[in-house]
């Protein structure tokens, strides 16, 4: 580097100021420095409002810039790409706990949800490996999108409107996955059993067969042949809606 | 015999004739981008995007990216190098902008002297680099890395600026001294510096004139907001106003034939009211075209 101290302190307090909205004093500046603290606090803002509208919405205005601000001051922003700083914004208000708090228990879940359809849109283009249209359910590999996550939440964010979300507590699944012909993110609830059948059916290294042969003590109240049928009425579902796409060659 | 051949021509058959050559585009934003694939209101000769919105982006806004680039040639302007940043260059990213430039055969590409990113965080907005030799060193040192690693010039754009920073020159003091230690080429905003010299109470013209001119690569025309007595905002987000067209029409008297563009980033308009601003920027542009031809002949 060839800068002097000098050049580098004037930066690096601009810079400072723009992320805190503290102001120092900034050698060589005039009264209009302060519109570069506006400017970039506002691209941050609107950026992180725009990819969690119902988060915004939920915590309302006040709320929103007290966590902006915590999050914009003392977290440093990593990607040249903005679009990805809502990711950054989400995992620094778990890792300090924010979503422990009593008055906001659904955070996470509801962030993470909304976060996921961003990511999925714009995700990279991935290889689809060659498949038959038709097969055997339960002897022939099935081949799925491989744009897809699944993930688990305690609270339904994907089911029920806020007010609902603290009294229905519990275990939930969300297949997330963007479908290959409209390139639109899909979303569908999963049941425990669906949810390991899809997370298995994703690794495309086992059938059908042997995933429940796996799964079937997990369920001991429910009949092998009732577990069978109920999983290929699911899938014969998923593949209605492009999920599962058919079967390994 | 070629002087006289080339007299008989009317002047509007000469004019028509530039207006082939003269390169006039368009900032692509999503909140047009049909208007600009299917529609046929709005005629850039190439479109300029920011890489740092496309790289790494798959879906939709893949084949959107696929589509544009197959009707137009696409030109960049990018965001997030922070050339005057005290860090470290980002390799990772650079390689990513060199993959996207030649995916999508990009005839130029271009930045900000300006810094957005220090102390190993992003800012996402543009910073003023305070004018100064060691800034300028630091600089053309790392113009000489990106080029080398590129293996393209870089284009850099003169930013607009609210306040200076512990300056020790002036701005074109600076700009000159890059410009001609490194090599690299001149992005010239006509309206960054209409702005600049509202803000910074200077002579535009003095200031344009007194630029490396004949290493201007690239000019942008936009829009801006008064929003005090004393201060101009580059938004671009309103259309161009007057004294930036007779600035424009200035300059072009100045630089080499160079692709223009219009940058039109919020507010967006009606594409007719876009286009008409295009055909005047390429009006202008034909015109000084002629004009310099009928002295050459």
């Amino acid at each position: 580097m060839h800068l002097q101290s000098e050049t580098f302190e004037a930066q690096s307090l601009l810079a400072d100021y723009c992320r805190t909205g503290i102001k120092p004093e900034i050698p060589g500046t005039n009264k209009n420095i302060s519109r570069y603290r506006e400017l970039v606090y506002n691209v941050v803002f609107d950026t992180l409002e725009n990819a969690y509208p119902i988060t915004f919405q939920l915590l309302g205005e006040d709320k929103w810039h007290e966590l902006v601000q915590n999050f914009f001051s003392n977290h440093k922003a990593q990607s040249p790409q903005v679009w990805k700083l809502p990711f950054e914004f989400y995992e620094y208000l778990i890792e300090n706990e924010f979503s422990e708090k009593p008055e906001l228990p659904y955070l996470k879940d509801l962030l993470y949800f909304e976060w996921l359809e961003i990511e999925l849109y714009n995700m990279e283009d991935l290889p689809v490996r060659e498949y038959k249209p038709q097969g055997d359910w339960l002897i022939d590999i099935v081949v799925v999108n491989p744009e897809t996550k699944i993930v688990q939440f305690e609270y339904p964010v994907h089911l029920t409107t806020p007010e609902n979300l603290e009294v229905n507590k519990g275990v939930y699944f969300l297949l997330a996955y963007r479908d290959l012909e409209t390139r639109e993110v899909e979303f569908v609830n999963l049941s425990g059993l669906y949810a390991i059948v899809v997370e298995q059916l994703l690794n495309a290294e086992y059938t059908l067969q042997e995933i429940l042969d796996e799964t079937a003590s997990l369920f001991p109240d429910t009949e092998k042949n009732q577990l069978i049928e109920y999983t290929v009425n699911f899938l014969n579902e998923m593949k209605q809606k492009q999920f599962i796409l058919g079967f390994k060659l | 015999m070629g002087r006289k051949a080339k007299a008989r021509i009317s002047p509007i058959v000469e004019t028509t004739k530039y207006f082939e050559a003269i390169m006039v585009g368009i900032g692509f934003r999503r909140d047009f981008a049909e208007e600009l694939i299917e529609g046929s209101v709005i005629k850039p000769d190439f479109v300029e995007l920011a890489p740092e919105n496309w790289v790494g982006l798959g879906g939709n806004w893949k084949k959107m990216l696929n589509r544009v680039a197959e009707k137009y040639p696409i030109f960049t302007h990018g965001l997030s190098l922070s050339i005057g940043s005290p860090d470290e260059l980002d390799w990772d990213f650079l390689k990513q902008i060199k993959n996207f430039l030649q995916e999508y055969n990009v005839k130029i590409y271009s930045e900000h002297l300006s810094y957005s990113k220090c102390n190993n965080a992003h800012l996402y907005d543009l910073l003023p680099i305070p004018f100064r030799h060691d800034a300028v060193n630091h600089i053309v040192n790392r113009i000489d890395s990106i080029q080398g690693f590129l293996g393209r010039e870089l284009v850099l754009e003169i930013v607009s600026y609210y306040s200076p920073v512990a300056a020790e020159m002036d701005e074109l003091a600076f700009i000159n001294s890059i410009v001609a230690k490194s090599g690299c080429k001149l992005l010239l905003d006509v309206n960054n510096v209409y702005v600049n010299s509202f803000n910074h109470k200077y002579d535009a013209k003095a200031f344009i004139s007194g630029l490396p001119l004949s290493e201007v690569a690239y000019i942008h025309m936009a829009g801006h907001e008064q929003v005090s007595e004393d201060l101009i905002i580059d938004t671009h987000g309103e259309a161009i106003v007057e004294p930036v067209f007779d600035l424009f029409d200035y300059t072009m008297n100045l630089v080499d034939n160079v692709p223009v563009l219009l940058e039109r980033d919020f507010n967006i308009p009606e594409m007719e009211e876009l286009q008409t601003e295009l055909e005047r920027l390429k009006f202008i542009c034909a015109s000084k075209a002629v004009r310099t031809h009928a002295l050459a002949v």
